[in-house]
């Protein structure tokens, strides 16, 4: 059977729709911060994570009990509960005797478990009955009533061997996932294994169904994978015969592919991420989508129940949709306790009976096991629901008011009751920000920062990150710092290509792609390193190789248990030593303008010349002083198509014409020397640096979106940050986002370079920026496990300056320990006071213990982001819980620079924000669960145990602190410093955050520092209040019109 | 003057969000096209309301057209293709007559 | 001809097949669980006393049906859910291969030692089982899962007493086990293998039983855990039976 070419586009199109509910799994070496539910953002908050709920099966809100100990914490505004109950009730039928809003604050707070359950045999007059101590209605139970309740459970929304897993406990969908997990980790291997797949260039489906044909494990378990694959040989037609075989009608099969995709939503959404990577290097040698994903599959799927339906046999299992419609049908007494049995809901003392009946398949004993079953669920259901209920009215005194309602307002009682539990989760939430609201305005001062008289000692740029509110706070206590709030990459985007190394990294959002190149060179002559370096290449491959263990542990194995020895016991000291071995960076120069033709034409020569030289080498083993530089320019000319003939290297070596040819010809197949290549080179150095112009857009650009155009003191620093752990796949979600995943320091000295420059200085001038010549931009980096503040590139420094370094020193140094002291406590297994300089070392041993599976807590607790002076927020402590971006909308007339600050940086502090939401909520679901268990897969991610799914999110050490929450799961409580209108305007242009605010993704709040009012965006409408009322919200107004 | 021979072909207009410009380009190699242009930065009305043009901080927010000339017959696979696509999202694609000279060039 | 009778009468309490289905049966019916702790005990120690009390001579057929009711019930235990019959199926394996100890001449007093130490820690298992029911309405495997979260202290206990059922050191089982095999090695090496078989199906039907209610996710309903009385009494009896085990080891190797 084959698919027309419509047919085949079509399903490429459906299963393409079907994957956008599946987030980006970005590889691991630059850990991305997204929200897991991003494809929903269209949908309001409230609706989209019911959605992610029933697509990926996890948690969306906490616990009642961890709101409850966040309740007995303060952390939950109560007023603002109660008034949010009080809202609900209002909207419900009043009932009789009941205070309904009692008896809702008391659900929400006294007790811990669910009060309404789910019946499906026991009605509510059934649950009245034993409220009042009566004996339930003797009535037959038709089974009939359960088709709905079973075809809703089996067959929507159900892949069919997950049905069957359901009513026959036949375990496919793990043997399935475990199939093609190893799959997937056998073709996307990118280094890791020493033995690789064959065939990887044809594709994911297309390599992986030579080895299926050929796999013989498979074959002798009895799945005719071979017969499956012999029907097509697109993926495509594979797919289409599957779900025929299936029997799903064409109508639900972007569903059923979401539904397949979602089940291993990290693999799926690696793959998706890979394929619309382009430039990767692996996705363009070993090419894979997702149509190969659900082709493999399908196919396994397939494969698997027909071998389970010949394992059973004379039993007959359903294995295909309209197989188990017939079963739920004709059959529907054991299909409902095949249902209970093996989806484990089964209560359990008569688990053992219905067990032994379904194995002897009698259908009168059936019949009798079902009915005995149905009474006795009936009397669990009702007794259960009964006791939850009683229990709630006992502790408010409404027992009586309980047994007194009729049968009518009883139902209305358990109807209100469920629909409160359905949304509880959004209450807890609202009230929780309502708390973390207040909070911020009762801190936030309003007043404007008086005139200075004299320039600051120095001014500081650190990156919006949560964690430099912390070390920005003890700077300013320091001495006279000033500090300001930019995006980590400074508004610079530019792909890095460092020395050594042979590719690019992107130092910017994921959602730029950088146009310019900057180039890292070194000062001093080029000294062989090759040897030290080799040395760490060769000890680091050893353990690679497959023989390797073997051999390296007679010869070198003593060397590496002392390493281990080291850094177990004394972590400290032995990396100081260690580091001691290894040569030193050499001092190194950006290069970041742009090369012109005769620079471009000369650093092309000298490469050329190097490679011609190398090759000379290796192929003829000729010595470096017999090659002359003549001989090697003729054999450039010559190779490039200029010269005929190179004899000079020919007459060294006593080569003949054929030898001679086939060395140029080496020299350009193999070595690429010639001329086409030469061209594209010529292109890509094209790309190297920045104009002029670009350089003053993008110094102009940063200082005027954080509002600093003069007053510049004389040393502006520029706070790149990173972080250093040991052993540690998650060594990038603590560098920055803004970067890309990478430390921040390039792109600082990038900026620094640009702002130092006299050219950009005097067209900055234009602009309306006044550098005085004596203000000297330096580049520095935070490192955020250790709080060390180090400067770089003092070598440029004007000398006038050497005398205040000392200064700044001691600054940085005293706010470095203060920041320790304060971080300390929160690290510690129980926090024990230390001094400043004892803390300092203490965090240290952080960054360099392998066995740390917590460095630092990273952006653990975010909470706020605010978009204003530095003013609005230095008098209080936001204990490192705010994103800081400075911002001066007086600068900002026409609120270009106030969207590019929400259209990045916000979006980006957005995606943090959900990250941490989510992992924290469901750990297991969401976030990758404990790094104790943690396995590295590929070089791109992390599995659980031997085989799992790529674990998607943030580990369990990140988010919670011994089992509970540790990071407070709020949405993003957002503050933009400006008057109303001028926030409104930026906000609307940038439709992503336009729909980010009316589908309550963030919480904004705008400040009118001319008006002295504070605006809430609740539900639809702008709420304002007078600023010293700020902590007194007014919740009726907020909640009352619905 | 040399001879020009006209050959008629389809020109097919797709216009879809830039986010979606990997999906699109894949499906039309899948289909066989031989090559397509692309512009970006359009901006436009549709049922979802006024859609803005200028380049945002983020390329994915933006509007674009893929043109290509394709042999008849492949129109309605490519139609049938995208018909999953744009039931979920907005964007459309027009179909037109039109003749080009170097009819090799566009037969796959 | 007495001497079959005689063999197949001790054949109810020292199961061979198809005696053997009266054991279980038995345990089924019963619902108490210190009953059925009790018959655990005095089940095995019947069928010695008939056959030592009678001094039969055991003919050379009991050896390869008492192979094949402990294989057989041993393989049946890897797809048993119920704890309870999972219980009774390991008792018939084990006691089974009490022929094979007679045939080979061990004293009275050892065999009645060996019978004891085999049913110690099943009688354990009875008591847990006994607890689970009271917990959660059944003893049942993957209908609750994740004990190890939800009562530690239990899921302790019963991980260690299901290890001791299944012959692993420094419990007696073990080295009543491996005398067994080293005797049988030399002379009948069929039986060895298949003793080892069996031990092997007895470990991972134990590992499938743990699995089944050890790991997982646990539910958020709050379990009451054993108390201190009866985890220090549990403790002290397996500690008593590791004494045992070594004090054992010391007469038998």
């Amino acid at each position: 059977m084959s698919l027309s070419v419509g047919q085949r586009l079509s399903i490429r199109s459906m299963i393409y729709v079907a994957s956008e509910a599946i987030p980006f799994f970005y590889p691991m070496r630059t850990f991305i911060h997204h929200n897991p539910l991003h494809s929903l953002e269209d949908l309001p908050f409230e609706q989209a994570v019911q959605e992610g709920k029933r697509l990926f099966h996890g948690r969306v809100f906490l616990r009642r009990q961890d709101y409850q100990h966040y309740m007995e914490q303060g952390k939950v505004d109560s007023q603002d509960l109660a008034a949010q109950v009080a809202a609900y009730v209002s909207k419900r039928e009043p009932i009789p005797g009941i205070d309904l809003q009692q008896w809702l604050q008391a659900l929400l707070t006294k007790t811990e478990q669910k009060v309404v359950i789910r019946r499906n045999i026991a009605s509510t007059e059934d649950v009245q009955r034993v409220i009042n101590n009566q004996d339930l209605k003797q009535e037959a139970f038709s089974p009939d009533s359960l088709l709905p309740y079973l075809r809703h459970e089996l067959l929507e929304d159900r892949p069919v061997y997950d049905a069957a897993d359901a009513l026959y406990g036949t375990e496919i969908v793990t043997e399935l996932d475990e199939l093609v997990i190893k799959s997937c980790l056998d073709f996307f291997d990118e280094g890791q294994s020493v033995w690789s797949m064959p065939g990887r260039r044809r594709g994911f489906f297309q390599a992986w169904r030579k080895v299926a044909n050929r796999n013989i494990r498979l074959y002798l378990r009895g799945m005719h994978i071979k017969d499956i694959l012999a029907v097509d040989d697109t993926p495509e037609g594979v797919i289409a015969h599957v779900m025929n075989a299936l029997g799903i009608p064409e109508e639900r099969w972007v569903d059923y592919f979401t539904r397949e995709l979602a089940q291993l939503h990290g693999w799926s959404g690696f793959i998706r991420w890979r394929w619309n990577a382009k430039n990767y290097y692996w996705s363009k040698r070993y090419p894979a989508d997702l149509i190969d994903l659900v082709a493999i599959r399908l196919t396994f799927a397939l494969a698997l129940l027909s071998e389970r339906q010949d394992e059973w046999g004379f039993k007959d299992i359903a294995t295909s949709a309209l197989e188990l419609e017939e079963a739920i049908e004709s059959k529907t007494m054991e299909t409902y306790l095949r249902y209970e049995l093996h989806g484990k809901r089964i209560l359990p003392a008569m688990a053992k009976r219905v067990e032994q009946t379904l194995a002897r398949r009698n259908a009168s004993q059936i019949d009798k096991t079902f009915n005995e079953y149905v009474t006795y669920k009936r009397q669990h259901e009702a007794r259960t629901q009964a006791d939850r209920l009683q229990m709630l009215a006992e502790s408010i005194n409404q027992l009586d008011a309980l047994r007194a309602l009729s049968a009518d307002e009883f139902s209305d009682l358990l109807g209100s009751l469920l629909m409160f539990e359905f949304s509880e989760g959004m209450f807890w939430l609202r009230a929780m920000e309502a708390h973390a609201i207040k909070h911020l305005l009762t801190g936030v001062n309003i007043t404007p920062p008086e005139p200075r008289h004299k320039r600051p000692f120095v001014q500081a740029l650190f990156c919006i990150d949560t964690r430099s509110e912390r070390i920005r706070r003890h700077l300013e206590n320091a001495g006279d710092y000033q500090t300001y709030g930019i995006a980590g990459f400074f508004g610079v985007p530019l792909s890095f290509m460092e020395l050594g190394k042979g590719s690019e990294k992107h130092l910017c959002p994921v959602l730029l792609t950088p146009k310019n190149l900057v180039l890292e060179m070194t000062v001093a002559d080029a000294q062989d390193v090759h040897a030290v370096t080799a040395l760490e290449k060769a000890m680091h491959e050893l353990k690679e190789s497959v023989l390797g263990p073997f051999v390296t542990v007679e010869a070198i194995g003593l060397l590496f248990g002392f390493d281990m020895l080291g850094k177990t016991l004394m972590p400290q000291t032995y990396n100081h030593w260690r580091k001691g071995l290894y040569r030193k960076k050499r001092s190194t120069h950006l290069l970041i303008d742009k090369l012109d033709r005769e620079q471009a034409d000369s650093v092309l020569r000298t490469v050329q010349r190097a490679v011609i030289i190398m090759a000379i080498e290796q192929d003829f083993g000729l010595e470096a002083e017999r090659i002359s530089d003549d001989m090697v320019r003729e054999l450039r000319e010559t190779a490039l198509g200029r010269n005929t003939s190179a004899p000079k290297l020919a007459s060294v070596l006593k080569l003949n014409k054929q030898q001679e040819r086939e060395f140029i010809l080496r020299l350009r197949d193999n070595y690429r020397i010639d001329a086409a290549y030469t061209q594209l080179q010529m292109e890509r150095l094209a790309r190297i640096g920045f104009s002029l112009d670009e350089q003053v857009n993008f110094v102009s650009q940063a200082l005027y979106s954080i509002g600093l155009t003069k007053d510049f003191s004389r040393i502006i620093l520029l706070f790149g940050h990173g972080s250093t752990s040991e052993n540690n796949p998650y060594e990038s979600a603590l560098d920055c986002g803004a970067c890309g995943g990478n430390h921040g320091l390039v792109s600082a000295r990038v900026l620094a370079q640009m702002a130092n420059k006299k050219e950009v200085r005097r067209k900055l001038l234009t602009k309306g920026i006044n550098i005085p010549d004596d203000a000297w931009f330096v580049a520095a980096l935070h490192n955020t496990t250790t709080d060390e503040l180090s400067l770089y590139d003092l070598d440029h420094i004007p000398s006038t300056h050497i005398f205040y370094i000392d200064r700044l020193r001691n600054g940085l140094l005293a706010a470095s320990r203060l920041c320790a002291q304060e971080r300390l406590p929160t690290l510690q297994l129980k926090p024990q006071p230390r001094e400043p300089a004892e803390a300092y070392r203490e965090v240290e041993r952080n960054a360099m213990d392998w066995s740390q599976v917590r460095p630092e807590w990273g952006l653990s607790r975010n909470a706020y982001m605010v978009i204003g002076r530095r003013s609005l927020t230095k008098e209080m402590s936001l204990e490192g819980r705010s994103f800081l971006h400075s911002y001066d909308y007086r600068l900002d007339p026409m609120q270009r620079l106030l969207e590019n600050i929400l259209t990045g940086p916000l979006v980006v502090a957005q995606w943090i924000n959900m990250e941490h939401y989510f992992s924290t909520v469901d750990n297991e679901k969401f976030g990758s669960s404990s790094k104790v268990y943690h396995n590295v897969a590929g070089r791109f991610g992390v599995m659980t145990g031997g085989l799992s799914d790529l674990r998607t999110g943030l580990p369990s050490q990140t988010v919670l602190d011994k089992g509970l929450p540790y990071h407070e799961p709020l949405r993003l409580i957002t503050l933009i410093e400006a008057p109303l209108e001028h926030a409104r305007r930026a906000v609307e242009s940038v439709v992503t955050v336009k729909n980010l605010v009316l589908n309550d993704w963030i919480r904004l709040l705008v400040i009118d520092p001319e008006k002295q009012n504070v605006y809430t965006y609740n539900n639809g409408q702008w709420n304002a209040q007078s600023l010293s009322d700020a902590h007194e919200p007014l919740v009726e107004k907020e909640y009352s019109t619905q | 003057m040399k001879n020009l021979n006209f050959s008629s072909v389809k020109k097919l207009e797709i216009i879809i969000s830039g986010e979606h410009q990997a999906y699109a380009t894949d499906l039309l190699d899948n289909a066989g096209v031989t090559g397509y242009t692309i512009i970006n930065n359009l901006s436009g009305k549709g049922s979802h309301g006024f859609h803005e043009g200028h380049l945002m901080f983020n390329e994915d927010d933006v509007l674009i057209m893929i043109i290509a000339a394709v042999p008849e017959e492949i129109v309605t696979p490519i139609l049938e293709g995208l018909d999953p696509f744009y039931s979920e999202h907005s964007g459309v694609v027009f179909v037109s007559d039109i003749q080009v000279t170097r009819a090799v060039k566009f037969r796959g | 001809m007495t001497e079959s009778i005689i063999i197949l009468l001790a054949g109810i309490f020292l199961p061979l097949f198809p005696m053997s289905m009266v054991f279980n049966a038995v345990i089924e019916s019963i619902k108490h669980a210190w009953l059925r702790a009790v018959l655990f005990v005095v089940w095995p120690l019947c069928g010695l006393s008939i056959v030592l009390y009678s001094k039969v001579v055991i003919p050379a057929w009991v050896l390869p049906l008492a192979l094949t009711t402990s294989a057989l019930y041993a393989l049946r235990m890897l797809s048993l859910r119920e704890v309870n019959q999972w219980n009774g199926f390991l008792a018939t394996s084990l006691w089974s291969l009490l022929w094979l100890a007679a045939m080979q001449d061990t004293s009275e007093i050892l065999l009645y030692s060996y019978a004891l130490s085999m049913s110690a820690p099943l009688v354990l298992l009875v008591l847990l089982s006994a607890g689970l029911e009271q917990r959660f309405g059944a003893a049942y495997t993957e209908l609750y899962s994740g004990l190890a979260r939800t009562i530690p202290r239990f899921a302790g206990v019963l991980v260690t007493v299901v290890v001791a059922a299944i012959a692993t050191p420094l419990f007696p089982t073990f080295f009543i086990m491996l005398d067994m095999v080293v005797e049988t090695i030399s002379a009948t090496p069929f039986a060895a293998m298949v003793l080892l078989f069996i031990w092997l199906l007895w470990s991972w039907a134990g590992a499938r039983l743990i699995q089944g209610l050890i790991v997982g996710r646990a539910s958020d309903i709050k379990i009451v855990d054993m108390n201190f009385t009866t985890i220090s009494l549990f403790s002290l009896v397996l500690m008593a039976l590791i004494v045992a085990g070594i004090y054992l080891s010391g007469v038998i190797l």
